[in-house]
């Protein structure tokens, strides 16, 4: 309980704490000498505020966050809200998604914004670009349809998808690439994306003028972990291949 | 809904029996709601972010693993592909590269190893985005080993 907002200085040159000495009014850094002192006000007062009610997002935070938002997305977002707003209603109508939709409650165009509707419509937001924009998009039916069954007869064969052993003689899904999975894991993926969990190896898909199988290049930009796992540098998701432990 | 309680309680037993596997990563399951776990890394070693503690919240999307649980940092870091004020990751593990062959734990480890290779043309935290593009390597390791030694250390020292 110590809220001594005592003042902190960081020197850039030493990249450490300091305590500066004052010259003719410019704090300099008492190891090197420099003026590159920093000020720093006691923020890990504030920061372990937060990490003490986890997820609870102050007003503040909820406010800076929208205003991040609204700059990204510009007067995109009213309509993306309203979108989305049409979208649940006729999702619960249709049925058709897999997404659960039926849970959800209405809500007013006003709750997106404060309250518990907020945090539904970051999700909404989310699912909207996972579903629409990024990841690769749904394998056809035909692609789907002639996937071949086989039983499994590998011990210790992993379902990567529940992460559940395969028992003997069980049967399961198997893609071109050879991973095999439960048909209830593997066929509700295949619905939104056509890569192999494990390999991303390429189903066909609606998208394609051929059938030649290719391998997913594609990059939103952002940090690219799934490059380095093509080159196979860690890390890696669990493998569908026989496990080592 | 079931599936996806299913596999989180997978996970949380396999965790329970990685904890010493990998001491680099703790990852804590909500005590009364499954789809909520916090981890703690530790900062790469040979990176500004050594000698620090970070906290992860994850909330994990009732399609899940149909989809990518959400990631953000609750403690602060001087990253450029985290947002400083919200925590959010540019990661493509996250989005569009997401697989349900990925586990908490493997994205844990993948956002460690982001900590140690920066990508600085994608930036969320912009401020370090520009110190990495324009070259002062130094001045963006000074910057983020500040704010790793104001956030993620013990206060005292
Ligand atoms: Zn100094
Ligand atoms: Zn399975
Ligand atoms: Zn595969």
């Amino acid at each position: 309980m110590e809220d001594a907002a005592e003042t902190m200085y960081w020197c850039h040159m030493c990249s450490r704490l300091v305590i500066p000495v004052i010259e003719d009014e410019i704090f300099k850094c008492n190891f090197c000498q420099s003026g590159f002192v920093e000020e720093i006000a006691d923020t890990q007062a504030a920061d372990s505020d937060d990490q003490n009610n986890d997820g609870e997002i102050d007003i503040n935070g909820q406010l800076e966050e929208i205003r991040r938002i609204l700059s990204r997305h510009s007067a995109e977002i009213v309509n993306l809200a309203e979108g989305i707003r049409a979208r649940l209603l006729i999702e619960s109508e249709t049925n058709e998604n897999n997404i659960d939709t039926a849970s959800v409650p209405p809500v007013s165009l006003g709750d997106y914004f404060i309250g518990p509707g907020y945090e539904m419509l970051l999700q909404r937001l989310a699912e909207t670009d996972l579903n629409n924009k990024y990841g690769t998009p749904p394998a056809t039916k035909e692609a789907v349809e002639a996937l071949a069954t086989v039983k499994i007869d590998e011990r210790l064969l992993q379902c990567t998808v529940c992460i559940d052993d395969f028992e003997i003689g069980m049967e399961a899904k198997e893609m071109p690439c050879e991973h095999k999975f439960h048909s209830d894991c593997l066929l509700p993926w295949l619905e939104l994306h056509s890569s192999c969990p494990v390999c991303r190896f390429l189903l066909s898909t609606a998208d394609d003028d051929d059938d030649e199988p290719k391998t997913n290049d594609d990059n939103n930009g952002g940090f690219s972990i799934a490059s380095m796992e093509r080159n196979g540098s860690s890390p890696q998701p669990s493998s569908n291949s026989s496990l080592a432990n | 809904m079931q599936q996806s309680r299913a596999r989180l309680f997978k996970e949380y037993k396999e965790v329970q029996r990685e904890k010493v596997a990998d001491p680099d990563i703790q990852l804590v399951c909500d005590d009364t709601n499954i789809f909520k776990w916090t981890a703690l890394i530790k900062g790469p070693s040979e990176t500004p972010y050594e000698g620090g503690v970070f906290q992860l919240a994850f909330a994990v999307p009732e399609p899940y693993p149909l989809q990518p649980p959400q990631v953000r940092f609750l403690t602060k870091i001087f990253h450029p592909n985290v947002h400083f004020k919200t925590g959010e990751i540019c990661l493509d593990i996250l989005k569009n590269a997401w697989s349900p062959a990925w586990t908490l734990q493997s994205v844990c480890r993948a956002i460690i190893a982001l900590m140690a290779h920066p990508e600085p043309d994608s930036p969320l935290n912009c401020d370090s985005g520009n110190l990495l593009r324009s070259g002062d390597v130094r001045g963006f390791n000074s910057m983020a080993s500040m704010y790793t030694r104001l956030a993620a250390m013990p206060k005292k020292g």
